[in-house]
């Protein structure tokens, strides 16, 4: 499973890029680093670097349907101590009415905690929620290029009432997440094993063979892709004779789909 | 069953009934809402990951609650549907649920009074007797022990006089039932399939075994006893399979006089299948002919049908068999 973890300052993404020993892909026009599963990017701060920052890292990932996002980031809040750390379960734009509610399909490593996201950093907290600058872009963002359920937000509270936000330093942020940095790892190892329930792609020689022999339109590339797992699930694939003697693309389809068509469904032996 | 994710209405969080299920849940996380919808509608969940941990949403259902069922319903034709839950705890591959909601976490819309009253109101407007279906976009019992509908509806539907309420279950959750007065207008629907479907496609439902003891169990206190055969899969050597299983289940249940039994061969719209398939692309019945919308997989279905009301007529009265043709 691929993840990205999309950071708004580089003290953020120091200790990720430390521990996962990643290397820079780009430098502009965002920090973008990575191996080959993992990923950091740096946004910059607010919604709109966040969400211009998503758009332009789902550009350039590998081509995988299981990619977990996750915006990792500072915080503040009214009374929590400096390092307490939330997993988002709602997440708010303080002048929009709907609310986002990230899956807890996987059982954090944190509590959980509502995130507002502010246009200015916030020095009269509320009571309730961390604040922060970028979460609610973010899972508008990350939600168009994931499935919802795989995109999640984790905010490391940075600063209070006690300990105001021009207190806060590029130290004090990478000591901060740093702390939290096993638990994240083991956190999405549960998720590595969540996402295993999905359908993993699988290579199919039959259809490569038939790929080699003519040559195909776009469209009926896809309907060759779909006849031969169709094929895989109900039969036991085989480029037989009748199929090898199709003139073009278009009459092995009819041939094939008439194949297809024509296996019955049988329940699995028991 | 563990549920470690609740979410609340905010209008509903005070609300007695939200209190009794979430001191029978006992959830980690319980996390308010403005909106179930908010939750629920959102685009781009994955049904398929969320089965793996469905959370449960209380909410207050506002709007439209008594709706027609589709035409084609055999037994109880003419009557509405009611939806106090959405979802299922149980997670059958053929689920047309999997493909009309977008999410798979469990919805209980707590303002069951509001339910009944308005059940109430429209079998008033009705000069005859009226079908009220509970287990249209969930499972009538499953999940019972958590959300007392038994208790708390069925006794107040059995008052209306015209009405007949049908439970449809796959469940085994007949407790509830056995502690209340027996009502003859409530009937126990059964869905049942043959063994090998059950295990093949019908995850974490009960065994059929256990269905038939919940069933006779009932029957023995009175309480009216509905068969669905739905849906009857389009599998090659279907009379062998379902011929079978008929045979044994009349045999089992020799001794009950059944109140209706009623089948229907599997359907799917075809924006649903769509999505099923997307979902399940690794699914044998999702890539099988026989669920197209093609001449030839309709003359399947009508062959299936007709072999199923001949074969079910051996062991039921013609008056109580029904195809379901929704």
């Amino acid at each position: 499973m691929h993840v990205t973890v999309v950071c708004a300052l580089t003290a953020e993404a120091r200790p990720f890029i430390r521990r996962w020993q990643l290397a820079r892909i780009a430098a502009s026009p965002f920090q973008l680093l990575a191996t080959r599963q993992r990923r950091v990017i740096v946004s910059g701060l607010g919604v709109h670097a966040c969400a211009t920052a998503v758009g332009y890292a789902a550009a350039n990932e590998a081509p995988d349907a299981h990619h977990l996002w996750v915006n990792f980031g500072i915080a503040g809040h009214a009374a929590s101590a400096l390092g307490h750390t939330v997993v988002a379960t709602r997440v708010r734009h303080v002048q929009a009415r709907d609310a986002w509610y990230p899956s807890l399909l996987v059982e954090p490593a944190w509590p959980g905690g509502e995130v507002l996201t502010h246009d200015q950093p916030v020095l009269d907290y509320p009571d309730r929620q961390y604040c922060d600058m970028e979460a609610s872009a973010f899972m508008a963002a990350a939600s168009r290029v994931a499935p919802l359920d795989l995109v999640q937000v984790v905010k490391v509270v940075s600063d209070n009432r006690e300990h105001g936000p021009q207190a806060v330093h590029a130290p004090l942020i990478e000591r901060l997440v740093e702390a939290q940095l096993g638990a994240f790892d083991d956190w999405i190892e549960r998720w590595q094993a969540c996402v295993g329930a999905l359908p993993q792609a699988r290579a199919d020689a039959v259809r490569d063979e038939l790929l080699a022999r003519w040559r195909y339109t776009h469209a009926e590339r896809t309907q060759l892709t779909q006849l031969c797992a169709r094929w895989r699930l109900l039969g036991t694939p085989q480029v037989s004779a009748e199929l090898a003697a199709c003139r073009d693309a278009q009459a092995l389809l009819a041939c094939l789909r008439a194949i297809v068509d024509a296996l019955p469904l049988r329940l699995p032996a028991t | 069953m563990n549920i470690d994710v609740v979410y609340v209405e905010d209008a509903v969080f005070d609300h007695p009934r939200t209190r009794a299920i979430l001191a029978r849940v006992r959830p980690r996380h319980v996390i308010g809402c403005s909106h179930w919808g908010e939750v629920f509608n959102r685009n781009g969940q994955n049904f398929r990951l969320q089965k793996t941990r469905p959370a449960l949403i209380l909410a207050r259902k506002l709007g439209q609650r008594v709706l027609p069922i589709p035409p084609g319903y055999g037994c109880g034709a003419g009557g509405v549907y009611f939806s106090h839950m959405l979802n299922c705890l149980y997670d059958c591959r053929y689920c047309f649920l999997q493909g009309m909601l977008r999410s798979a976490h469990y919805v209980v819309f707590v303002n069951y009074e509001d339910f009944i009253d308005d059940l109430r109101s429209h079998c008033a407007a009705q000069s005859g007797p009226t079908w009220l279906f509970s287990g249209y976009d969930c499972d009538s019992l499953a999940l019972d022990p958590l959300t007392a509908f038994v208790t708390d509806c069925v006794p107040a539907l059995a008052t209306i006089e015209n009405a007949w309420l049908e439970l449809r279950t796959k469940s085994t959750q007949v407790r509830a039932l056995f502690a209340l007065e027996t009502q003859p207008r409530t009937v126990c629907a059964f869905s049942l399939s043959p063994a090998a479907v059950v295990a093949a496609y019908e995850h974490r439902t009960p065994a059929l075994d256990a269905r038939l003891r919940a069933m006779t169990g009932l029957a023995a206190r009175g309480w009216p006893i509905g068969l669905r055969f739905d849906p009857v899969l389009p599998v090659a050597d279907y009379r062998a399979i379902y011929g079978a299983f008929f045979a044994a289940v009349f045999a089992a249940l020799a001794t009950l006089s059944l109140h209706s039994v009623t089948f229907g061969v599997m359907r799917l719209p075809r924006d649903y299948r769509r999505r099923m398939t997307r979902l399940y692309p690794d699914e044998p019945l999702f890539a099988s002919a026989a669920l197209d919308d093609t001449p030839s997989a309709h003359a399947l279905t009508q062959e299936i049908d007709a072999w199923c009301a001949a074969e079910l007529a051996r062991y039921v009265p013609r008056e109580r068999l029904f195809a379901q043709a929704v």
